[in-house]
């Protein structure tokens, strides 16, 4: 064996001199084998994450429930059997949560659990009864943080929600992911709220106070070593859930006597209770009557009281009158007597008056008298003592005149003269007398005469007093007889005085006599009033009592009459309901047993779906890569061989034989298809199921993707690949080598320029400028490369426009069914053993809204479609109670040819895809299965525009024919302008009906739908990214061929003075209408693709759209436009540093 | 002043370490409407000039000044322009775009350039008129450089440069070209430049320029140049 180390370095140095060309080739291979070993690896890669997810969580294998909750006798019946691996009995209870009242399933969780084992993302498990830890989903993740407390509240007015757990509030301490929900949204239906469930919440299996278990959870020893999606899997635990139904209902008949039992006894309890209840309100009835006779009695006693009254008031008021009668009279007669009394008076004084008067003027006049009486007595006196002093004076002067007078002392003499002095007579004085006789002058005589004159003139003084006293004398004397004449009449006066006096007292005596009497009357009176208003007090107060005891009573009828009412219609209700209890009772049929296994969980299914089809799609693109990656190694091992002429006859010359030159150019091949293959398959292998799957994790809560290798993809796409690229090259080869080494050694002629076809067309040739023409030229000149730049181009636009026709085609099926199709915006299902006054509560709820435009009456059912040969599917039929309505709430139209139908003329009308898959036409008859076995068959009297789902719209005249019965309207369809907040109000009020089972809104129903969309973004990203690779390489290559093969070409351009611009637009312009035809023809290719697609990633079940938006098309084409720009600025670089010398240098 | 002058001009190559120096400081003129004759052996540095003077390349060193414009500090569009407008190539293997007709080759040129002459005339005057419309492959190496050459002329240059222009071609087809040149020198004022290895041809050019080991060896002016038809090689 002869070492060919020369031919090895040679090929080394090929590859290394032609990069862009080995690169080329590798990276479309690359492409190729990593876009179908990677699609077809996530697949099967999301499956396995998932089996190993839920094995490491241990999932449940089959999932128990019981509408009577499960009990020891079902748990022990379980027990028994050899296969189960593990066995848990759980809790759970489905409860409003938090201020907004999400619908949460609250899940008992034990320390001990095996089962179901959760995720604990932030935080950790609750540990006391008061903790919780909650769903890490967005709804509550959004809402609420560790360490804040919650409320949950009971789902339904009936339910308490003590009755099921111990604890209302909790206090958050962590969030976790149960392996029973894989996707991020749907948490299942219920009965409460909304009829679907937000999220979960986890508290401890303490907090439950139920007696029975509601769920149990059951493991087999079988599924151990089992890929939870292997039919060997499914099949087995079919059959296990098959064999365990039986087996339970077994046990379910024994649970239904005790549980017969037991409820029987509550019934009598409460029968015994309602006869307490009547007893009760008789009694209370029997006391309210007798309170009523005790009123009337009192009333009566009252009465009788109020007429003593009366009449002891009507003597009284007599009496009084009498008395102020007598007290009349008695004054008027005293008031008389008084009268009298005082006139008598009157005149007694009048004339004791005239009589005093008469008196006084006596008096008076005496006094009068006595005054001159007393005058004339003194005058008398002085007179008569006159006289006596004169007499004794004369005597005494008799004797002194016996003494002479010289005897006589000057005292003697004065004391006589002083004792004279007053003595004086007719104006002589005795003293002047004396005076003169001691001074001699006078003579006794004289003296003596003098005294007798005197005493004579006093005589008659006195004598003449005298006669004037007597005269007085006599008038007082006539005075005092009138006087006493007078005083007679006083005496009399003071008599008739006396005898008034006498009269008074006696009337005064008389007056005090009456008036004691009266007093006495009075007193007696008063006393009897005392007692009459004592009577009428007494009268007053009995008459409050009553008053009272009236009042009371009527409070007590009227709280009793209320009171009996509610007591009644509660005894009623609770008879009613007792009624129902034994009806209920008679009805109560076995436990039925909800046995589901993994695969009745539609969230597992429907992962599965979407794994299965990534591995379509995973067929489909890569043959796009494959074909190119050949036409690219074609063309470039086509070039190679041609530059490389030379080479290959002198080697030829030299004696290598075909098989060692052949050897460079499939070692090449080789070399660039196998470290391509080999890159495609690790990155194909790791990247690409990693950024789908991360895609999906929008929808799916699943650890990381486990990654695996397949050794089939592997196989089958580097075989793919291998051909592709050395078939080629055999291809190219066996022309060349055919011939002999002086004609390979002589250049091969160069390829003449040919006239064209479109020179012929005069016309138009003329019309064309100098560069157009060479355009054309050149166009047609490399045949091969242009039709391997309008393929390459083509598949970049196909790929393109399938991608956003994918996520078009499945998006747009949300608008078109709801937007187009579906034209109604809830379903309310209805219970319809609901009691008449609910329904019409309903009714009344519906009809009173105005914002509901239109409402139908439908009976809804599922059904099962049959056909071998075709996978069994899941048929809604609805039968509208005015079937004429219909097409108000749904389109009946078929797709194609636009024909309209009516539900009452029809008859059955179904939906286009069930028709596809059955293979059904208008006119034709199909069947159907009710989920009692019963079939119908019906006429199709039309097939109409549908996306998702099936259905068969069956008018009621054509129900009953069928069924021989009435439908029994079990849901109904409202049609309302759309609003949130409408919708949520009207979820309020629905939810008080208790008609109403759930209610499901078309609107969350696009919305989740449209949500799951999202993921298809990151598909047409992937083909976005393959497109651009795709359209890069081939432009890029085939360029940079094209470049090479005109390198002199370009070089004498650019020496003939052509711009760098020139220069690349002289080469581009060709790429140019070669990417606008690529992109003419990829819209043709990628409409088939497209539609291709559409067909292997279909669903059975969903209708994808298949027309194709224009705007598809426009991103495709912009796309591929922009990655033509980008290669021709790489390119436009490289022409720049062409050697143009270097290149004209040589021949060639 | 002359109308193509080199002055002192360098250019060097690296190869690996080495440094080759493929014009170490080249002087010469030459004048408005002079067939020249750039002689010298294979590897003496005289395509270099060419190269340098037509633009394709620019010197290390030194000045080039054609109707006294220093190409030597042209930028690179700048080059491209002098291409465009001032300068025609032809070269020894014709480099014609093989997917244009004759007629099409010459209007490559013509179309670009904005003193183009006729392209009917100029194919006229290389007697290209026949075959016009013929693709390079049907025709002959001579009529190929008659291509070529009209192609250089169509643009009306200042300066004709031919690289080894008979080179490829046969005594008598190589004779007819070479007319072709010196009659354009002389019919079109165009200065023409023509370099060759081929000594033969000196006597018919205006001046002679000899270079040898990348230097000037010596600059003969013939006063009276012979006719083609009088040189034997």
């Amino acid at each position: 064996m002869q070492k060919k180390t020369a031919l090895y370095k040679m090929i080394w140095r090929e590859i290394t001199s032609s990069k862009a060309r080995f690169f080329s080739i590798l990276f479309l291979i690359l492409l190729g084998v990593g876009f179908f070993s990677g699609l077809q690896a996530t697949g099967p890669n999301m499956l396995k994450t998932a089996d190993d997810y839920f094995n490491q969580q241990n999932l449940y294998d089959l999932h128990i429930q019981s509408n009577y909750g499960l009990d020891e006798e079902e748990y022990t019946r379980l027990e028994e059997k050899e296969e189960i691996e593990s066995l848990e009995g759980h809790y759970s209870h489905d409860v409003l949560f938090g201020e907004d009242r999400l619908v949460i399933k609250l899940m008992g969780h034990d320390e001990d659990n095996q089962l179901n084992q959760l995720r604990v993302d932030e935080g950790r498990l609750p540990e006391k009864s008061n903790e919780i830890a909650l769903d890490y989903n967005d709804v509550l993740t959004s809402q609420y943080t560790i360490g804040d407390e919650v409320t949950i509240y009971s789902g339904s007015q009936e339910a308490n929600l003590s009755d099921t757990v111990s604890e209302s509030t909790f206090t958050v301490v962590g969030f976790v992911t149960s392996p029973r929900y894989i996707t991020n949204d749907s948490r299942g239906q219920t009965t409460i709220g909304r009829g679907q469930l937000d999220a979960f919440g986890v508290v401890q299996a303490d907090v439950f106070t139920l007696d029975v278990y509601t769920d149990i959870f059951v493991t087999f020893k079988a599924s151990e070593n089992l890929s939870m999606y292997s039919d060997t899997y499914i099949e087995q635990m079919k059959d296990y859930k098959d064999a365990y139904e039986p087996a339970l209902e077994e046990v379910g008949a024994g649970r239904l006597d005790k549980i017969k039992a037991d409820a029987r006894e509550e019934i009598e309890e409460g029968q015994t209770e309602i006869e307490e209840a009547r007893q009760e309100l008789a009694d209370a009835e029997q006391e309210l009557a007798e309170a009523k006779e005790e009123l009337e009695t009192g009333k009566e006693e009252l009465a009788s009281a109020e007429a003593e009254l009366e009449d002891a008031f009507l003597e009284l008021d007599r009496e009084e009158q009498n008395y102020r009668d007598g007290v009349d009279t008695f004054e008027q007669e005293m008031k008389q007597a008084e009268e009298r009394l005082a006139d008598e008076e009157q005149t007694l004084l009048e004339s004791e008056q005239q009589v005093k008067n008469g008196l006084s003027e006596i008096e008076a006049g005496l006094n009068q008298l006595n005054e001159p009486y007393a005058d004339l007595v003194g005058q008398e006196t002085a007179l008569l003592d006159q006289r006596d002093d004169i007499r004794q004076l004369n005597q005494q002067l008799s004797e002194f005149f016996q003494t002479p007078v010289e005897l006589l002392t000057d005292e003697m003499k004065q004391a006589w003269i002083d004792e004279t002095a007053e003595m004086t007579f007719n104006d002589t004085s005795l003293s002047t007398l004396l005076q003169g006789y001691f001074n001699g002058t006078v003579t006794q005589e004289e003296i003596t005469a003098f005294m007798s004159s005197a005493d004579a003139g006093l005589t008659a003084g006195i004598s003449e007093l005298r006669t004037n006293i007597n005269e007085i004398n006599n008038q007082r004397d006539e005075l005092e007889a009138q006087q006493q004449e007078l005083r007679a009449s006083l005496e009399e006066i003071n008599a008739g005085k006396q005898a008034l006096e006498e009269a008074r007292t006696e009337l005064n005596n008389q007056r005090t006599e009456t008036e004691q009497e009266l007093a006495a009357g009075r007193s007696q009176l008063d006393e009897g009033w005392a007692e009459y208003d004592k009577g009428v007090s007494e009268l007053e107060e009995a008459r409050g009592d009553l008053a009272e005891g009236q009042a009371d009573y009527e409070e007590g009828l009227v709280t009793f009459n209320e009171e009996k009412q509610d007591a009644e219609r509660e005894i009623k209700e609770a008879e009613q309901a007792l009624i129902e209890a034994r009806d209920e009772l008679d009805k109560l049929e076995a436990p039925t047993y909800y046995l589901t296994v993994r695969h009745d969980n539609g969230q597992l299914v429907e992962f599965e779906e979407n794994a299965e089809r990534m591995s379509d799609l995973a067929t489909i693109f890569p043959v796009v890569f494959f074909l190119i990656a050949a036409l690219v190694t074609l063309t470039t091992v086509t070039r190679m061989i041609e530059e490389q002429r030379v080479e290959m006859g002198t080697l030829k010359a030299l004696g290598y034989t075909d098989r060692d030159i052949q050897k460079k150019y499939y070692l090449y091949a080789l070399s660039a298809t196998l470290v391509g293959a080999i890159l495609g398959l690790v990155l194909g292998y790791t990247l690409l199921p990693k950024v789908i799957f991360n895609a999906y994790q929008i929808l799916y809560n699943l650890p990381p993707l486990a990654l695996d290798f397949y050794w089939s993809f592997t196989l089958i796409s580097l075989a793919v690949a291998l051909f592709s690229s050395l078939v080629t090259a055999w291809y190219v080869l066996r022309k060349d080598l055919k011939t002999t080494p002086a004609i390979l050694m002589r250049p091969k002629a160069p390829k003449s320029g040919k006239r064209i076809l479109v020179e012929r067309i005069t016309p138009l040739w003329r019309r064309m400028n100098f560069m157009q023409k060479v355009t054309a030229r050149n166009l047609f000149r490399y045949k091969q490369r242009m039709l391997m730049t309008v393929i390459g181009i083509s598949g970049c636009a196909a790929l393109i426009i399938t991608g956003f026709g994918l996520k078009g085609a499945v998006e747009g099926i949300v608008d078109l069914q709801f937007g187009r199709v579906m034209n109604y915006e809830a379903v309310v299902a209805l219970d319809s053993e609901a009691s008449s006054d609910e329904k019409e509560a309903y009714r009344t709820i519906i009809d009173e809204n105005d914002m509901i435009e239109a409402s139908l009456m439908v009976y809804q059912e599922t059904l099962a479609a049959n056909k071998s040969g075709v996978t069994p599917q899941d048929v809604t039929m609805f039968v509208p109670e005015t079937p004429a309505e219909l097409n108000r709430f749904v389109q009946l139209k078929n797709r194609t040819s636009g024909e309209a139908f009516d539900l009452s003329e029809d008859g059955a009308i179904i939906t286009e895809k069930l028709a596809t898959l059955f293979e059904v036409e208008k006119g034709d008859d199909m069947t159907f299965t009710t989920a009692d076995d019963d079939t119908l068959t019906v006429t199709v009297g039309g097939i109409i525009e549908n996306y998702a789902g099936h259905y068969l719209y069956l008018s009621p005249s054509l129900y009953e024919e069928s069924f021989s019965l009435e439908p029994e309207y079990n849901a109904e369809l409202l049609k309302y302008p759309y609003s949130e907040a409408f919708e949520t109000e009207l979820s309020d009020d629905l939810s008080e009906s208790d008609y109403v089972i759930t209610t499901s809104y078309n609107q969350s129903m696009l919305n989740l739908f449209k949500d799951s969309m999202e993921s298809l973004n990151i598909v047409v990203v992937v083909l976005i990214v393959a497109a651009a690779g795709l359209a890069f390489i081939v432009l890029y290559n085939l360029t940079n061929i094209n470049v090479s093969e005109r390198i002199r070409e370009l070089s004498t351009i650019k020496v003939l003075g052509f711009y760098d611009n020139e220069v690349t637009m002289y080469i581009y312009r060709e790429n140019i209408i070669l990417t606008l035809m690529g992109i003419v023809v990829g819209g043709l290719f990628g409409r088939l693709l497209h539609v291709f697609v559409l067909g292997t990633a279909s669903m059975d079940n969903m209708m994808f759209n298949p027309s194709l938006d224009w705007t598809s098309y426009l991103y495709a084409a912009i796309l591929t436009m922009v990655f033509s720009t980008m290669v021709m600025l790489m390119m436009h670089r490289k022409l720049k540093h062409v050697d143009m010398i270097e290149a004209l240098k040589s021949n060639e | 002043m002359s109308y193509v002058r080199v002055v002192d001009e360098f250019k060097r190559y690296t190869m690996g370490e080495n440094t080759i120096v493929a014009n170490n400081g080249i002087t010469f003129d030459v004048e408005q409407g002079q067939f020249a004759v750039i002689l010298g052996p294979s590897g003496a540095g005289k395509s270099t000039v060419l190269n340098i003077l037509g633009g394709m390349d620019s010197p290390d060193d030194g000045h080039i000044y054609v109707d006294d414009k220093d190409i030597s500090q042209y930028s690179k569009k700048q080059l491209t322009t002098y291409r465009r407008d001032d300068v025609g190539f032809v070269f020894q293997f014709y480099n014609l775009v093989p997917n244009l007709t004759a007629r099409e080759n010459v209007e490559l040129a013509s179309q670009i350039s904005p003193d183009a002459l006729d392209v009917d005339e100029v194919m006229e005057s290389v007697g290209l008129t026949d075959r016009r419309d013929n693709f390079p492959a049907q025709l002959s190496g001579g009529e190929q450089q008659r291509v070529a050459i009209a192609r250089a002329l169509a643009k009306n240059p200042k300066l004709l440069l031919c690289d080894e222009p008979t080179g490829a071609l046969d005594v008598q087809t190589g004779k007819q070209i070479l007319r072709l040149l010196q009659n354009t020198a002389r019919d079109f004022n165009t200065t023409v430049i023509v370099i060759t290895h081929n000594a033969q041809i000196a006597p018919m050019a205006d001046r002679v320029i000899y270079i040898h080991d990348a230097k000037v060896k010596e600059i003969v002016e013939n006063p009276r140049p012979r006719s083609v038809d009088e040189i034997e090689w």
